[in-house]
Protein backbone atom coordinates (compact mmCIF):
# COMPACT_ATOMS: atom_id res chain seq x y z
CA UNK A 1 0.00 0.00 0.00
CA UNK A 2 1.30 3.31 -0.53
CA UNK A 3 2.11 5.90 2.12
CA UNK A 4 -0.62 9.18 2.24
CA UNK A 5 1.81 12.31 1.49
CA UNK A 6 1.33 15.22 3.46
CA UNK A 7 3.12 18.49 3.71
CA UNK A 8 3.22 20.51 7.11
CA UNK A 9 4.25 24.16 7.14
CA UNK A 10 4.35 25.84 10.28
CA UNK A 11 7.45 28.22 11.61
CA UNK A 12 8.53 26.40 14.43
CA UNK A 13 11.36 24.31 13.16
CA UNK A 14 11.34 21.91 16.02
CA UNK A 15 7.46 21.17 16.16
CA UNK A 16 8.62 20.28 11.80
CA UNK A 17 11.14 18.08 13.22
CA UNK A 18 8.84 16.53 15.89
CA UNK A 19 6.24 15.86 13.93
CA UNK A 20 7.80 14.83 10.45
CA UNK A 21 9.24 11.98 12.89
CA UNK A 22 5.82 11.12 14.68
CA UNK A 23 3.82 10.85 11.29
CA UNK A 24 6.31 9.19 9.49
CA UNK A 25 6.35 6.33 12.39
CA UNK A 26 2.43 6.74 11.25
CA UNK A 27 3.47 5.57 8.07
CA UNK A 28 3.20 8.28 6.04
CA UNK A 29 5.49 10.28 3.86
CA UNK A 30 6.24 13.81 5.01
CA UNK A 31 7.75 16.94 3.97
CA UNK A 32 8.16 19.90 5.96
CA UNK A 33 8.27 24.02 5.34
CA UNK A 34 8.84 26.61 7.22
CA UNK A 35 7.01 29.20 5.67
CA UNK A 36 4.16 30.01 2.69
CA UNK A 37 6.65 30.60 0.18
CA UNK A 38 8.35 27.85 0.74
CA UNK A 39 5.40 25.52 0.67
CA UNK A 40 4.25 26.44 -2.20
CA UNK A 41 7.23 25.30 -4.01
CA UNK A 42 7.02 22.32 -2.48
CA UNK A 43 3.63 21.66 -3.53
CA UNK A 44 4.27 21.68 -6.74
CA UNK A 45 6.82 19.18 -6.72
CA UNK A 46 5.66 17.03 -3.95
CA UNK A 47 1.66 16.82 -4.52
CA UNK A 48 0.75 16.27 -0.92
CA UNK A 49 -2.87 14.18 0.27
CA UNK A 50 -2.97 16.47 2.83
CA UNK A 51 -1.87 19.89 4.19
CA UNK A 52 -0.79 20.60 7.63
CA UNK A 53 -1.02 24.57 8.12
CA UNK A 54 -0.30 26.69 10.28
CA UNK A 55 -2.15 30.09 10.76
CA UNK A 56 0.56 32.28 12.72
CA UNK A 57 3.66 32.80 11.32
CA UNK A 58 5.16 35.61 9.22
CA UNK A 59 1.97 37.60 9.88
CA UNK A 60 -1.01 36.60 12.16
CA UNK A 61 -3.30 35.48 8.99
CA UNK A 62 -0.50 33.88 6.86
CA UNK A 63 -1.63 30.42 6.92
CA UNK A 64 -5.34 32.50 6.26
CA UNK A 65 -3.84 33.71 3.41
CA UNK A 66 -2.06 31.06 1.98
CA UNK A 67 -4.97 28.60 2.24
CA UNK A 68 -7.18 31.09 0.11
CA UNK A 69 -4.59 30.77 -2.61
CA UNK A 70 -4.65 27.15 -2.26
CA UNK A 71 -8.43 27.33 -2.53
CA UNK A 72 -8.37 29.52 -5.39
CA UNK A 73 -5.74 27.16 -7.63
CA UNK A 74 -7.43 24.51 -9.40
CA UNK A 75 -4.67 22.36 -8.60
CA UNK A 76 -5.14 22.03 -5.07
CA UNK A 77 -8.53 23.02 -4.38
CA UNK A 78 -9.49 19.90 -3.64
CA UNK A 79 -6.58 19.14 -1.65
CA UNK A 80 -7.63 18.18 2.12
CA UNK A 81 -5.94 21.00 4.66
CA UNK A 82 -5.98 21.03 8.79
CA UNK A 83 -5.33 24.37 10.07
CA UNK A 84 -3.70 24.64 13.32
CA UNK A 85 -2.69 27.49 15.52
CA UNK A 86 -1.28 27.70 19.38
CA UNK A 87 -4.65 30.01 19.80
CA UNK A 88 -7.20 28.00 21.62
CA UNK A 89 -11.05 28.54 19.60
CA UNK A 90 -12.07 31.08 21.78
CA UNK A 91 -9.70 33.12 22.17
CA UNK A 92 -9.17 34.44 18.80
CA UNK A 93 -9.53 37.86 18.62
CA UNK A 94 -9.77 38.99 14.94
CA UNK A 95 -9.32 35.57 13.84
CA UNK A 96 -12.65 33.70 14.64
CA UNK A 97 -14.76 35.14 11.90
CA UNK A 98 -12.01 33.54 10.02
CA UNK A 99 -11.87 30.19 11.37
CA UNK A 100 -15.47 30.14 11.35
CA UNK A 101 -14.99 30.28 7.71
CA UNK A 102 -12.30 27.53 7.50
CA UNK A 103 -14.78 25.09 9.35
CA UNK A 104 -17.16 25.93 7.10
CA UNK A 105 -15.34 25.02 3.70
CA UNK A 106 -14.95 21.15 2.56
CA UNK A 107 -12.20 19.10 3.59
CA UNK A 108 -10.54 21.30 6.11
CA UNK A 109 -10.41 21.19 9.47
CA UNK A 110 -9.63 23.55 12.37
CA UNK A 111 -7.45 22.29 15.42
CA UNK A 112 -5.62 23.64 18.40
CA UNK A 113 -2.19 22.92 18.04
CA UNK A 114 -0.89 21.20 21.19
CA UNK A 115 1.83 18.38 22.33
CA UNK A 116 -1.08 15.55 22.01
CA UNK A 117 -0.83 13.81 18.88
CA UNK A 118 -4.21 12.90 19.18
CA UNK A 119 -6.04 15.43 17.66
CA UNK A 120 -3.94 15.69 14.82
CA UNK A 121 -4.28 11.62 14.00
CA UNK A 122 -7.80 11.81 14.31
CA UNK A 123 -8.09 15.41 12.11
CA UNK A 124 -5.77 13.41 9.41
CA UNK A 125 -7.93 10.22 9.73
CA UNK A 126 -11.16 12.06 8.82
CA UNK A 127 -9.89 14.19 6.25
CA UNK A 128 -7.92 11.21 4.24
CA UNK B 1 -21.95 66.04 10.90
CA UNK B 2 -21.77 66.79 14.39
CA UNK B 3 -24.48 64.85 15.79
CA UNK B 4 -25.69 66.50 18.92
CA UNK B 5 -26.51 69.43 16.79
CA UNK B 6 -28.87 67.32 14.26
CA UNK B 7 -30.33 65.62 17.06
CA UNK B 8 -31.85 68.72 18.64
CA UNK B 9 -32.57 70.30 15.36
CA UNK B 10 -34.93 67.62 15.40
CA UNK B 11 -35.65 68.40 18.90
CA UNK B 12 -36.77 71.57 18.29
CA UNK B 13 -39.07 70.84 15.72
CA UNK B 14 -41.05 68.20 17.77
CA UNK B 15 -41.23 70.73 20.32
CA UNK B 16 -42.86 73.60 17.91
CA UNK B 17 -45.67 70.52 16.85
CA UNK B 18 -46.29 70.31 20.80
CA UNK B 19 -46.00 74.32 20.89
CA UNK B 20 -48.83 74.59 17.79
CA UNK B 21 -50.86 72.08 19.34
CA UNK B 22 -50.51 73.88 22.88
CA UNK B 23 -51.27 77.21 21.15
CA UNK B 24 -54.57 75.89 19.67
CA UNK B 25 -55.65 74.78 22.73
CA UNK B 26 -54.79 77.60 25.22
CA UNK B 27 -56.78 79.40 22.57
CA UNK B 28 -59.88 77.11 22.44
CA UNK B 29 -59.86 76.87 26.25
CA UNK B 30 -59.49 80.73 26.70
CA UNK B 31 -62.22 81.34 24.19
CA UNK B 32 -64.84 78.52 24.86
CA UNK B 33 -64.20 77.75 28.64
CA UNK B 34 -62.79 81.15 29.81
CA UNK B 35 -64.74 83.21 27.53
CA UNK B 36 -62.20 85.60 27.14
CA UNK B 37 -62.12 87.76 23.66
CA UNK B 38 -59.40 86.47 21.09
CA UNK B 39 -59.58 87.64 17.52
CA UNK B 40 -59.75 84.33 15.25
CA UNK B 41 -58.09 85.17 12.02
CA UNK B 42 -54.71 86.12 13.43
CA UNK B 43 -54.60 82.90 15.26
CA UNK B 44 -55.38 80.38 12.87
CA UNK B 45 -52.72 82.17 10.20
CA UNK B 46 -50.26 82.06 13.07
CA UNK B 47 -50.97 78.06 13.63
CA UNK B 48 -50.99 77.84 9.41
CA UNK B 49 -47.42 79.71 9.36
CA UNK B 50 -46.02 77.78 12.42
CA UNK B 51 -46.69 74.39 10.37
CA UNK B 52 -45.64 75.33 7.39
CA UNK B 53 -42.21 76.54 8.96
CA UNK B 54 -41.80 73.59 10.62
CA UNK B 55 -42.61 71.51 7.07
CA UNK B 56 -40.03 73.44 5.45
CA UNK B 57 -37.08 72.83 8.23
CA UNK B 58 -37.49 69.20 8.33
CA UNK B 59 -36.77 69.38 4.39
CA UNK B 60 -34.29 71.13 4.56
CA UNK B 61 -32.59 69.35 7.84
CA UNK B 62 -33.22 66.23 5.82
CA UNK B 63 -32.19 67.66 2.49
CA UNK B 64 -28.64 68.71 4.55
CA UNK B 65 -28.27 65.33 6.05
CA UNK B 66 -28.14 63.77 2.87
CA UNK B 67 -25.78 65.30 0.93
CA UNK B 68 -23.81 65.06 3.77
CA UNK B 69 -21.08 68.24 3.07
CA UNK B 70 -18.97 69.47 5.33
CA UNK B 71 -20.46 73.31 5.54
CA UNK B 72 -24.05 71.27 6.30
CA UNK B 73 -23.30 72.06 10.20
CA UNK B 74 -23.24 76.02 9.47
CA UNK B 75 -26.83 75.39 7.73
CA UNK B 76 -27.80 73.28 10.78
CA UNK B 77 -26.93 76.20 12.80
CA UNK B 78 -28.67 78.56 10.63
CA UNK B 79 -31.73 76.70 10.39
CA UNK B 80 -31.80 76.83 13.98
CA UNK B 81 -31.08 80.25 14.66
CA UNK B 82 -33.92 80.95 11.61
CA UNK B 83 -36.62 78.82 13.22
CA UNK B 84 -35.86 80.37 17.02
CA UNK B 85 -36.11 83.73 15.90
CA UNK B 86 -39.06 82.79 14.02
CA UNK B 87 -40.74 81.69 17.08
CA UNK B 88 -39.90 84.63 18.56
CA UNK B 89 -41.87 86.83 16.13
CA UNK B 90 -44.56 84.41 15.91
CA UNK B 91 -44.78 84.69 19.58
CA UNK B 92 -44.60 88.38 19.22
CA UNK B 93 -47.60 88.55 17.29
CA UNK B 94 -49.91 85.92 18.51
CA UNK B 95 -49.39 87.82 22.28
CA UNK B 96 -50.25 91.16 20.21
CA UNK B 97 -53.60 89.98 19.11
CA UNK B 98 -54.06 88.60 22.80
CA UNK B 99 -53.32 91.35 25.19
CA UNK B 100 -49.86 92.10 24.63
CA UNK B 101 -47.90 92.77 27.90
CA UNK B 102 -50.88 91.23 30.11
CA UNK B 103 -51.10 88.02 28.18
CA UNK B 104 -49.26 85.60 31.26
CA UNK B 105 -47.52 83.99 28.48
CA UNK B 106 -44.64 86.88 27.87
CA UNK B 107 -43.22 84.32 30.15
CA UNK B 108 -42.79 82.14 27.52
CA UNK B 109 -39.95 84.29 25.78
CA UNK B 110 -37.86 82.56 28.40
CA UNK B 111 -38.34 79.62 27.05
CA UNK B 112 -36.94 80.40 23.59
CA UNK B 113 -33.86 81.59 25.56
CA UNK B 114 -32.99 78.43 27.00
CA UNK B 115 -33.26 76.50 24.06
CA UNK B 116 -31.57 79.10 21.75
CA UNK B 117 -28.56 78.91 25.20
CA UNK B 118 -28.90 74.65 24.47
CA UNK B 119 -28.32 75.08 21.23
CA UNK B 120 -25.86 77.49 20.15
CA UNK B 121 -22.86 79.60 21.21
CA UNK B 122 -23.00 81.91 23.79
CA UNK B 123 -22.88 85.27 21.49
CA UNK B 124 -25.54 83.78 19.54
CA UNK B 125 -27.93 83.51 22.55
CA UNK B 126 -27.55 86.71 24.16
CA UNK B 127 -27.78 88.19 20.60
CA UNK B 128 -31.58 86.16 20.36
CA UNK B 129 -32.50 87.04 23.63
CA UNK B 130 -31.95 91.05 22.80
CA UNK B 131 -33.93 90.61 19.52
CA UNK B 132 -36.53 89.12 21.86
CA UNK B 133 -36.60 91.75 24.28
CA UNK B 134 -36.42 94.54 21.70
CA UNK B 135 -39.94 92.60 19.83
CA UNK B 136 -41.88 92.46 23.27
CA UNK B 137 -40.32 96.16 24.03
CA UNK B 138 -41.08 97.71 20.74
CA UNK B 139 -44.61 96.13 20.83
CA UNK B 140 -45.03 97.51 24.28
CA UNK B 141 -43.83 100.61 23.65
CA UNK B 142 -46.09 100.75 20.67
CA UNK B 143 -49.28 99.69 22.17
CA UNK B 144 -48.52 102.14 24.82
CA UNK B 145 -48.17 105.34 22.72
CA UNK B 146 -51.33 104.30 20.79
CA UNK B 147 -49.22 103.57 17.31
CA UNK B 148 -50.42 99.99 17.07
CA UNK B 149 -53.83 99.33 18.69
CA UNK B 150 -53.71 96.92 21.80
CA UNK B 151 -56.12 94.04 21.97
CA UNK B 152 -57.39 93.77 25.75
CA UNK B 153 -58.09 90.40 26.91
CA UNK B 154 -61.72 90.71 27.77
CA UNK B 155 -63.00 88.55 30.95
CA UNK B 156 -59.31 87.79 32.18
CA UNK B 157 -57.52 91.20 32.64
CA UNK B 158 -60.07 93.94 34.36
CA UNK B 159 -57.66 96.81 34.14
CA UNK B 160 -55.46 97.84 31.85
CA UNK B 161 -52.27 97.48 32.58
CA UNK B 162 -50.27 98.17 28.86
CA UNK B 163 -50.59 101.85 29.63
CA UNK B 164 -49.65 102.00 33.32
CA UNK B 165 -46.02 103.32 33.29
CA UNK B 166 -44.63 101.90 36.53
CA UNK B 167 -45.95 98.28 35.95
CA UNK B 168 -44.40 98.32 32.98
CA UNK B 169 -41.24 99.87 34.10
CA UNK B 170 -40.94 97.26 36.89
CA UNK B 171 -41.98 94.46 34.60
CA UNK B 172 -40.04 95.36 31.88
CA UNK B 173 -36.61 95.71 34.61
CA UNK B 174 -37.57 92.36 35.95
CA UNK B 175 -37.94 90.71 32.46
CA UNK B 176 -34.82 92.04 30.99
CA UNK B 177 -32.97 91.17 34.32
CA UNK B 178 -34.24 87.75 34.40
CA UNK B 179 -33.90 86.77 30.18
CA UNK B 180 -30.01 87.44 30.82
CA UNK B 181 -29.62 86.20 33.80
CA UNK B 182 -31.57 83.00 32.72
CA UNK B 183 -29.13 82.96 29.25
CA UNK B 184 -26.15 82.99 31.33
CA UNK B 185 -26.63 80.25 33.62
CA UNK B 186 -28.07 77.75 31.15
CA UNK B 187 -25.55 78.82 28.89
CA UNK B 188 -22.69 78.11 31.96
CA UNK B 189 -24.20 74.80 32.64
CA UNK B 190 -23.98 73.66 28.80
CA UNK B 191 -20.66 74.53 28.37
CA UNK B 192 -19.62 72.74 31.57
CA UNK B 193 -21.68 69.36 29.87
CA UNK B 194 -19.92 70.10 26.47
CA UNK B 195 -16.38 70.09 28.30
CA UNK B 196 -17.36 66.86 30.09
CA UNK B 197 -19.11 64.96 26.94
CA UNK B 198 -15.45 66.23 24.89
CA UNK B 199 -13.65 64.69 27.88
CA UNK B 200 -16.00 61.47 28.35
CA UNK B 201 -15.87 61.16 23.98
CA UNK B 202 -12.10 61.52 24.77
CA UNK B 203 -11.06 59.50 27.13
CA UNK B 204 -13.19 56.71 25.05
CA UNK B 205 -11.75 56.93 22.26
CA UNK B 206 -8.21 56.09 24.55
CA UNK B 207 -10.08 53.18 25.60
CA UNK B 208 -10.55 51.40 23.12
CA UNK B 209 -7.19 52.24 21.49
CA UNK B 210 -6.04 50.71 24.39
CA UNK B 211 -8.03 47.68 24.44
CA UNK B 212 -6.69 46.86 21.12
CA UNK B 213 -3.28 46.97 22.27
CA UNK B 214 -3.94 44.91 25.25
CA UNK B 215 -5.47 42.68 22.87
CA UNK B 216 -2.91 41.78 20.67
CA UNK B 217 -0.48 41.42 23.56
CA UNK B 218 -2.49 39.03 25.00
CA UNK B 219 -3.11 37.27 22.05
CA UNK B 220 1.18 37.51 21.04
CA UNK B 221 1.89 35.77 24.74
CA UNK B 222 -0.47 33.47 23.89
CA UNK B 223 0.59 32.15 20.43
CA UNK B 224 4.57 32.29 21.70
CA UNK B 225 3.45 30.75 25.02
CA UNK B 226 1.80 28.11 23.64
CA UNK B 227 4.26 27.58 20.60
CA UNK B 228 7.25 26.53 22.94
CA UNK B 229 5.85 24.32 25.22
CA UNK B 230 3.78 22.66 22.24
CA UNK B 231 7.42 22.23 20.55
CA UNK B 232 8.87 20.43 23.50
CA UNK B 233 6.08 18.42 23.79
CA UNK B 234 6.28 17.22 20.86
CA UNK B 235 9.64 16.70 20.95
CA UNK B 236 9.82 14.68 24.15
CA UNK B 237 7.30 12.64 22.85
CA UNK B 238 9.33 11.35 20.00
CA UNK B 239 11.62 10.36 22.63
CA UNK B 240 8.79 8.83 24.56
CA UNK B 241 7.14 6.88 21.93
CA UNK B 242 11.04 5.22 21.02
CA UNK B 243 10.58 6.72 17.53
CA UNK B 244 14.65 7.38 17.39
CA UNK B 245 15.00 3.87 19.13
CA UNK B 246 15.24 2.25 22.23
CA UNK B 247 16.15 4.08 25.50
CA UNK B 248 17.57 2.18 28.67
CA UNK B 249 15.80 2.18 31.31
CA UNK B 250 17.17 5.11 33.31
CA UNK B 251 17.09 7.28 30.02
CA UNK B 252 13.26 5.86 29.73
CA UNK B 253 12.53 7.30 33.07
CA UNK B 254 13.70 10.75 32.88
CA UNK B 255 12.00 11.17 29.39
CA UNK B 256 9.02 9.93 31.00
CA UNK B 257 9.24 12.50 34.33
CA UNK B 258 9.80 15.03 31.38
CA UNK B 259 6.94 13.96 29.60
CA UNK B 260 4.68 13.99 32.65
CA UNK B 261 6.00 17.71 33.50
CA UNK B 262 5.49 18.61 30.51
CA UNK B 263 1.53 17.89 30.27
CA UNK B 264 1.03 19.45 33.45
CA UNK B 265 2.57 22.90 32.58
CA UNK B 266 0.96 22.51 29.25
CA UNK B 267 -2.59 22.16 30.96
CA UNK B 268 -1.70 24.84 33.50
CA UNK B 269 -0.77 27.13 30.53
CA UNK B 270 -4.14 26.76 28.79
CA UNK B 271 -5.90 27.36 32.18
CA UNK B 272 -3.84 30.38 32.84
CA UNK B 273 -4.35 31.72 29.41
CA UNK B 274 -7.74 30.79 29.28
CA UNK B 275 -8.57 32.89 32.48
CA UNK B 276 -6.89 35.81 31.90
CA UNK B 277 -8.34 35.57 28.20
CA UNK B 278 -11.86 35.58 29.63
CA UNK B 279 -11.06 38.64 32.56
CA UNK B 280 -9.15 40.75 29.89
CA UNK B 281 -10.92 40.26 26.74
CA UNK B 282 -14.71 39.78 28.36
CA UNK B 283 -15.44 38.43 24.40
CA UNK B 284 -18.88 36.29 24.86
CA UNK B 285 -20.49 35.18 21.66
CA UNK B 286 -23.70 34.08 23.11
CA UNK B 287 -26.52 32.76 21.36
CA UNK B 288 -29.23 29.44 22.00
CA UNK B 289 -27.62 26.10 21.97
CA UNK B 290 -28.48 22.42 22.59
CA UNK B 291 -27.77 21.65 26.57
CA UNK B 292 -28.93 18.38 26.01
CA UNK B 293 -27.00 17.67 23.30
CA UNK B 294 -23.38 20.02 24.91
CA UNK B 295 -23.72 17.36 28.16
CA UNK B 296 -24.41 13.91 25.61
CA UNK B 297 -20.88 15.07 23.96
CA UNK B 298 -19.01 15.76 26.95
CA UNK B 299 -19.94 12.17 28.09
CA UNK B 300 -18.49 10.79 24.99
CA UNK B 301 -15.76 12.65 24.45
CA UNK B 302 -15.07 11.30 28.30
CA UNK B 303 -15.45 7.51 27.70
CA UNK B 304 -11.60 7.29 27.67
CA UNK B 305 -10.72 8.02 30.97
CA UNK B 306 -14.01 6.32 32.42
CA UNK B 307 -13.41 3.27 30.60
CA UNK B 308 -10.02 3.35 32.58
CA UNK B 309 -11.51 3.19 35.82
CA UNK B 310 -14.65 1.23 35.18
CA UNK B 311 -16.74 4.24 36.02
CA UNK B 312 -20.38 4.63 34.58
CA UNK B 313 -21.86 7.71 34.00
CA UNK B 314 -25.32 7.70 35.02
CA UNK B 315 -27.44 10.72 32.97
CA UNK B 316 -31.04 12.04 34.13
CA UNK B 317 -32.20 14.90 31.75
CA UNK B 318 -35.77 15.86 32.25
CA UNK B 319 -37.46 15.76 29.08
CA UNK B 320 -38.66 19.35 28.66
CA UNK B 321 -34.80 20.31 28.87
CA UNK B 322 -33.13 21.44 25.59
CA UNK B 323 -31.66 25.42 24.30
CA UNK B 324 -30.38 27.48 26.78
CA UNK B 325 -28.66 30.79 25.80
CA UNK B 326 -24.97 31.32 26.88
CA UNK B 327 -21.96 30.87 25.20
CA UNK B 328 -21.33 27.61 24.30
CA UNK B 329 -17.74 26.75 24.27
CA UNK B 330 -17.72 28.55 28.09
CA UNK B 331 -20.30 26.29 29.14
CA UNK B 332 -19.63 23.09 27.50
CA UNK B 333 -15.70 23.83 29.17
CA UNK B 334 -17.64 24.04 32.52
CA UNK B 335 -19.70 20.82 32.11
CA UNK B 336 -16.24 19.38 31.07
CA UNK B 337 -14.39 20.77 34.30
CA UNK B 338 -17.15 19.17 36.44
CA UNK B 339 -17.49 16.23 34.72
CA UNK B 340 -13.82 15.61 34.44
CA UNK B 341 -13.18 16.23 38.00
CA UNK B 342 -15.67 13.74 38.88
CA UNK B 343 -14.12 10.82 37.03
CA UNK B 344 -10.73 12.23 38.55
CA UNK B 345 -11.82 12.28 42.12
CA UNK B 346 -14.02 8.75 41.80
CA UNK B 347 -12.16 5.65 42.95
CA UNK B 348 -12.00 2.89 40.18
CA UNK B 349 -15.51 1.02 40.01
CA UNK B 350 -17.46 4.15 41.38
CA UNK B 351 -20.55 5.64 38.64
CA UNK B 352 -21.16 9.38 38.44
CA UNK B 353 -24.50 10.78 38.42
CA UNK B 354 -25.60 13.60 35.91
CA UNK B 355 -29.48 15.25 36.33
CA UNK B 356 -30.45 18.12 34.52
CA UNK B 357 -33.87 20.04 35.74
CA UNK B 358 -35.92 21.93 34.40
CA UNK B 359 -36.82 25.08 36.70
CA UNK B 360 -39.06 27.47 34.98
CA UNK B 361 -36.24 30.22 34.10
CA UNK B 362 -33.82 28.15 35.01
CA UNK B 363 -31.69 24.89 34.39
CA UNK B 364 -30.32 23.10 37.57
CA UNK B 365 -27.83 20.67 36.55
CA UNK B 366 -26.09 18.15 39.36
CA UNK B 367 -22.52 16.36 38.65
CA UNK B 368 -22.73 13.81 41.52
CA UNK B 369 -19.43 11.75 42.71
CA UNK B 370 -18.82 9.35 45.30
CA UNK B 371 -15.23 10.08 46.08
CA UNK B 372 -12.80 11.47 48.32
CA UNK B 373 -14.84 14.59 48.86
CA UNK B 374 -14.19 17.87 49.97
CA UNK B 375 -13.30 18.41 54.01
CA UNK B 376 -15.41 20.89 55.20
CA UNK B 377 -13.68 23.99 55.87
CA UNK B 378 -12.26 23.81 52.67
CA UNK B 379 -15.55 23.71 50.38
CA UNK B 380 -15.73 27.74 50.89
CA UNK B 381 -11.89 27.80 49.08
CA UNK B 382 -12.15 25.47 46.03
CA UNK B 383 -13.72 28.19 43.81
CA UNK B 384 -10.14 30.83 44.61
CA UNK B 385 -7.86 30.66 41.73
CA UNK B 386 -4.70 27.96 42.00
CA UNK B 387 -6.72 26.60 45.26
CA UNK B 388 -6.54 23.11 45.51
CA UNK B 389 -8.13 20.88 48.53
CA UNK B 390 -5.49 19.63 50.65
CA UNK B 391 -6.31 16.00 50.19
CA UNK B 392 -6.54 15.91 46.28
CA UNK B 393 -2.63 17.61 46.51
CA UNK B 394 -1.03 14.23 48.09
CA UNK B 395 -3.69 12.14 45.56
CA UNK B 396 -3.86 13.59 42.65
CA UNK B 397 -1.18 15.80 41.27
CA UNK B 398 -1.63 17.20 37.68
CA UNK B 399 -4.78 19.51 39.18
CA UNK B 400 -4.09 23.20 38.19
CA UNK B 401 -6.26 24.48 40.74
CA UNK B 402 -7.68 26.80 37.80
CA UNK B 403 -10.41 24.43 36.43
CA UNK B 404 -13.23 25.97 39.19
CA UNK B 405 -11.94 29.19 39.22
CA UNK B 406 -12.75 29.77 35.57
CA UNK B 407 -15.96 28.09 35.88
CA UNK B 408 -17.21 30.15 38.52
CA UNK B 409 -16.35 33.19 36.47
CA UNK B 410 -17.93 31.42 33.23
CA UNK B 411 -21.22 30.78 35.17
CA UNK B 412 -21.31 33.83 37.06
CA UNK B 413 -20.45 35.77 33.60
CA UNK B 414 -23.91 33.88 32.09
CA UNK B 415 -25.89 35.24 35.49
CA UNK B 416 -25.94 31.80 36.39
CA UNK B 417 -24.62 30.29 40.22
CA UNK B 418 -22.29 27.41 40.82
CA UNK B 419 -21.99 25.39 44.05
CA UNK B 420 -21.52 22.50 45.93
CA UNK B 421 -22.39 20.15 48.42
CA UNK B 422 -19.41 18.04 50.22
CA UNK B 423 -18.99 15.00 52.40
CA UNK B 424 -15.68 14.06 53.00
CA UNK B 425 -15.08 10.45 52.13
CA UNK B 426 -18.39 10.56 51.11
CA UNK B 427 -18.32 12.08 47.43
CA UNK B 428 -19.10 15.54 45.82
CA UNK B 429 -22.27 17.18 44.23
CA UNK B 430 -21.52 19.93 42.78
CA UNK B 431 -24.61 22.07 41.60
CA UNK B 432 -25.17 24.50 38.25
CA UNK B 433 -27.78 26.58 38.05
CA UNK B 434 -28.27 28.43 34.46
CA UNK B 435 -30.74 30.71 32.89
CA UNK B 436 -32.80 29.55 29.53
CA UNK B 437 -32.93 32.76 28.44
CA UNK B 438 -31.15 36.06 27.93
Amino acid sequence: MNKNKILIIDDDVDLLASTKLFLESKNFEVETAINSKIGLGILKSFHPELIILDIMMDTNLEGFNFLNELKSDDNFKETPIIMSTGMAKSIGVNMRAAIEEVDSLPKTKFIDKSGDWEELLQAIKELL
Amino acid sequence: MNLRIVRLAYWLIRLRWFAILGIFIAYYLAKHSLHITISDLPVYIIILLLILLNVLSISFLKYLQKSQIRKSLKNVKRIINFQISTDLIVLTVLLHYSGGVENPFIIYYIFHMIIGSIMLTTKESFVQTSFALLLLGSMTFLEYSGIIQHYPLQGFITSNMYNNLTYLACTGFIFISTSYFVVYITRTIIKQSEKHEAAYLLANAKLKQKDKIKNEYVMRITHDIKGHITAIQRCISVLNEKLTGPLNSQQEEFVNRAHKRIQILNKFISDLLSITNRKLLQKTEKKYFSLKNSIEEIIKMSENSVQEKNIGIIKNIEASVDNIYGEQSSIEEVLSNLIQNAIKYSPAGKNIFINVWDKQENVLIEVIDNGMGIPEYEIPLIFNEFYRASNVKTEIKDGTGLGLAISKYIVENHGGKIWVDSIENLGTTFYLLLKKEE
